[in-house]
C-alpha cells in the first residue's frame, strides 16, 4: 500500500445555513518517497486539502489511509501522535516562536514524540547535537543563539525545515513555503527540498506558483476541489 | 516547557511582575501573621507550660476577660495564709500551695537603690512555678514558720547586683532592715503579662505579710493539683472549702491557662483578620495571574498552533498553561516568602521570644500560591484548547 492514500475526499464547511462544498471528490495516492506539488488557484481546496493530508483537519467523507492506517477512525489523541511520527510542517509565514532561539524553535517538537520513538530515532545522538547538525547543514550554523527576529526570511524558512526535519518525519508538508521568499531564497528553499527528496523523503509542497511546483517530480493541479490531472 | 514561559517572560517583564505583586502581597501577609501569632503562641506556650497549664490562682475577687484582658474587678481583704494553709490540708487533689504578696519596698544594696518587684511567697512556689535555682537554694518552711528575712533573688537583679558571682550570704536591705541572700533563680524571661520574672526578688510569704506590710490578707493563692486530670476536683474543693470557710463568694479560682488565655483570643482575632487580608490578596493575585495568562494564550497562539502541528496533544498544551500559571504563582509567592521569614524571624528575636522560624507557615503559603496558581491557570489553559491548529495556522 501507498504512503498515502486518499480515496473520494469530501469537505463541506458550513457558514450558518450555507453550505460550501471546498473538496469534492479527491483521490490521491503518494508513494514513499516521492517529491510532488499540488498547485492551484486561492480558493481551489488546495489548503483544506493540505489540513487533511497534515491530519490537522478530517475530511467531511472519504478514506484516508497514512501508511496503511485509516485516520478517519482514529481519535485525537492519536492523530496527534502521528502528527508527531509522520509529519514535518513548513508553512508561508514560517511560525517560529519569536521568544525561543533558533536551536529552541528547532528542539519544539520533539517533547511530542511518543517516547519509543524518541528512543528509537534519537538512539545514535541526542535531539541537542542533532539539532545542531541540521542547522549547521542548512548554512545556520552561526545563528543557532539567535531569535527569529534576528534572522533573514531565507533563514527563517531553513530555520523551520530543520525543525520539520529534526523529529525525521516520513513526510515533510509544505504549504507555500517560498510565499514570503525573494527568488533566490525560494530557489534555495525548493533545492533543499530536492535534496530531501534525493535522500528517500516524501516531500509535499502545496503552492499556487507553478514555476515552484515544477521542481517536484509530480504536479497535482487542483482546482474547485477536485484534481484536474 | 518551562523555558517558553522564561523566554516569553522575559520579554514581557512588566506585565509579569505587576501580575506577581497580589501574590506576593498574599504569601507575605499570610506567613508573616501566621508566623507571628505562632511565634506569639510558642512564647505562651513555654510561659505556660512552666507554670503548668493546669495550675489554678486564687484571686480574692471576681476576674472579667475584657477586651482580651484579664481584669480582677472587685477586691477583699478577706484571703489570708490560712485560707491557703486550709487548702493544703483538707484538698486531697491538691499536691502544692503557694500563697504570694507583692510588696513594693525601697530595695537597696551598699548604698545603691535598685528597682526590683518583691514577692512574698512559700516554698511551694518552686514546685509550682517549674522553675529552677541557679545557685544556692530556695526559701524553705523554716524561713516561712520563723519569718526569717532571707531573699532569692531573680537572675537579672543578682546579675546587676554581682556579676557573675553567687552571692549567697550577702545582703540587701528592703525598707531598711538586711535580707540574707539564699538563692538565685535561673533566667526566665517575662511571663504572660510582660513582667521580667527575672527583676523579681523572693522573699518568704510571712515576712512580706507580718513584716513588710503588716496586714493580715494577701494577694492570692496559686494552687497546683495532683495531676491534670485532678484539675476539675481541685478547683471544686477549693472552692467549696473557700466558700464555707468566708460564708460569701468573696474570691475567684480560676485556671492560670483561662487568664492567659484571654491573649490567645485576642490573638485568634488577629489571626483571622490577617487571613483575610491574605484571602483578597490571594484574589487580586489569581486575577492577575488570570489575566496575564489568558492575554499570552492570545499572543502566543502561533506557539499553540506550532505545538499542536507537531503533535501536542490537547492535554499537553492544556497542561502547559496550567503548570506555567503554577510556576508564575511559585515565583511571586517565593518573594513574598523570603520577606516574610526575614521579618517574622527578626521581630521574634527583637522581642525576645523564642526565636521561630515560620517554615511551616512559608509551605502552607507556597502550597497555596501553587494552587491557587493551577486555578488561575484554569481558564486560560481551555481558552488555549479552544483554538484549532487549522484555525490559528490559516495562511492568507
Amino acid at each position: 500500500m501507498a504512503l498515502i492514500e486518499l480515496r473520494n475526499i469530501r469537505k463541506v464547511y458550513r457558514q450558518g445555513d450555507l453550505e460550501v462544498e471546498v473538496l469534492k471528490g479527491i483521490d490521491l495516492t503518494v508513494e514513499k518517497g516521492e517529491f510532488i506539488s499540488i498547485v492551484g488557484p486561492s480558493g481551489s481546496g488546495k489548503s483544506t486539502l493540505m489540513y487533511i493530508l497534515g491530519c490537522l483537519d478530517r475530511p467531511t467523507s472519504g478514506e484516508y489511509y497514512l501508511d496503511g492506517r485509516n485516520i478517519l477512525k482514529l481519535p485525537d489523541d492519536e492523530l496527534s501522535k502521528l502528527r508527531a511520527e509522520y509529519i514535518g510542517f513548513v508553512f508561508q509565514a514560517f511560525y517560529l516562536i519569536p521568544y525561543l532561539t533558533v536551536l529552541d524553535n528547532v528542539l519544539l517538537p520533539v517533547e511530542y514524540l511518543p517516547k519509543e520513538e524518541r528512543k528509537k530515532r534519537f538512539s545514535d545522538k541526542p535531539p541537542q547535537r542533532k539539532a545542531v547538525e541540521l542547522l549547521t547543514r542548512l548554512g545556520l550554523g552561526d545563528r543557532i543563539g539567535f531569535k527569529p527576529e534576528e534572522l533573514s526570511g531565507g533563514q527563517k524558512q531553513r530555520t523551520a525545515i530543520a525543525r520539520a526535519l529534526i523529529n525525521s518525519p516520513e513526510i515533510i508538508l509544505a504549504d507555500e513555503p517560498t510565499g514570503q521568499l525573494d527568488t533566490e531564497s525560494s530557489r534555495e528553499v525548493m533545492r533543499i527540498f530536492g535534496e530531501l527528496h534525493s535522500e528517500g523523503k516524501t516531500v509535499i509542497v502545496v503552492t499556487h506558483d507553478m514555476e515552484i511546483a515544477k521542481h517536484a517530480q509530480r504536479i497535482v493541479k487542483i482546482r474547485d476541489g477536485r484534481i484536474v490531472e | 516547557m518551562v523555558g517558553a514561559l522564561l523566554a516569553y517572560a522575559r520579554e514581557n517583564k512588566k506585565r509579569f511582575l505587576l501580575s506577581l505583586i497580589g501574590v506576593s502581597i498574599g504569601v507575605f501577609v499570610l506567613t508573616l501573621m501566621l508566623g507571628i501569632t505562632n511565634a506569639m503562641k510558642l512564647k505562651l506556650e513555654k510561659a505556660i507550660g512552666k507554670m503548668g497549664s493546669y495550675v489554678l490562682v486564687v484571686l480574692p475577687g471576681e476576674v472579667k476577660n475584657l477586651g482580651g484582658r484579664t481584669i480582677q474587678l472587685s477586691f477583699y481583704p478577706t484571703l489570708t495564709l490560712d485560707d491557703a494553709e486550709a487548702i493544703k490540708e483538707k484538698c486531697p487533689d491538691v499536691s502544692a500551695v503557694s500563697p504570694f504578696k507583692k510588696v513594693s519596698p525601697n530595695v537597696h544594696y551598699g548604698g545603691k537603690s535598685i528597682s526590683a518587684s518583691v514577692r512574698g511567697v512559700s516554698p511551694d512556689y518552686l514546685k509550682i512555678s517549674g522553675h529552677s535555682l541557679l545557685c544556692g537554694r530556695f526559701l524553705t518552711d523554716s524561713d516561712i514558720n520563723n519569718i526569717s528575712e532571707v531573699a532569692v533573688l531573680g537572675y537579672n537583679v543578682a546579675k546587676k547586683l554581682y556579676g557573675e558571682t553567687c552571692p549567697v550570704g550577702k545582703t540587701i536591705y528592703l525598707f531598711n532592715a538586711p535580707y540574707r541572700i539564699v538563692g538565685v533563680m535561673e533566667k526566665i524571661g517575662t511571663d504572660l503579662s510582660g513582667e521580667d520574672l527575672d527583676d523579681r526578688i523572693y522573699i518568704p510569704i510571712t515576712s512580706a505579710v507580718k513584716r513588710i506590710s503588716n496586714v493580715d490578707y494577701i494577694d492570692g493563692i496559686y494552687v497546683l493539683p495532683v495531676s491534670p486530670e485532678a484539675f476539675k476536683p481541685a478547683k471544686e474543693e477549693v472552692y467549696s472549702l473557700l466558700l464555707k470557710r468566708h460564708g460569701k463568694k468573696d474570691f475567684s479560682v480560676n485556671s492560670y491557662a483561662d487568664l492567659v488565655n484571654t491573649q490567645k483570643q485576642a490573638m485568634e482575632i488577629f489571626t483571622k483578620l490577617s487571613i483575610i487580608v491574605a484571602v483578597i490578596s490571594f484574589g487580586v493575585g489569581a486575577l492577575g495571574i488570570l489575566a496575564v495568562m489568558t492575554l499570552s494564550v492570545y499572543e502566543r497562539l502561533v506557539e499553540i498552533g506550532v505545538r499542536r502541528a507537531f503533535g501536542a496533544p490537547r492535554s499537553a498544551i492544556f497542561l502547559q498553561f496550567l503548570l506555567e500559571s503554577a510556576l508564575l504563582s511559585l515565583t511571586g509567592a517565593s518573594a513574598g516568602v523570603v520577606l516574610a521569614v526575614l521579618i517574622v524571624f527578626l521581630i521574634s528575636y527583637l522581642a525576645h521570644w523564642p526565636v521561630y522560624l515560620p517554615f511551616r507557615e512559608a509551605f502552607l503559603s507556597f502550597s497555596l500560591s501553587f494552587l491557587i496558581g493551577l486555578l488561575s491557570g484554569i481558564y486560560p489553559a481551555v481558552r488555549a484548547l479552544s483554538f484549532e491548529p487549522k484555525e490559528i495556522l490559516r495562511e492568507e
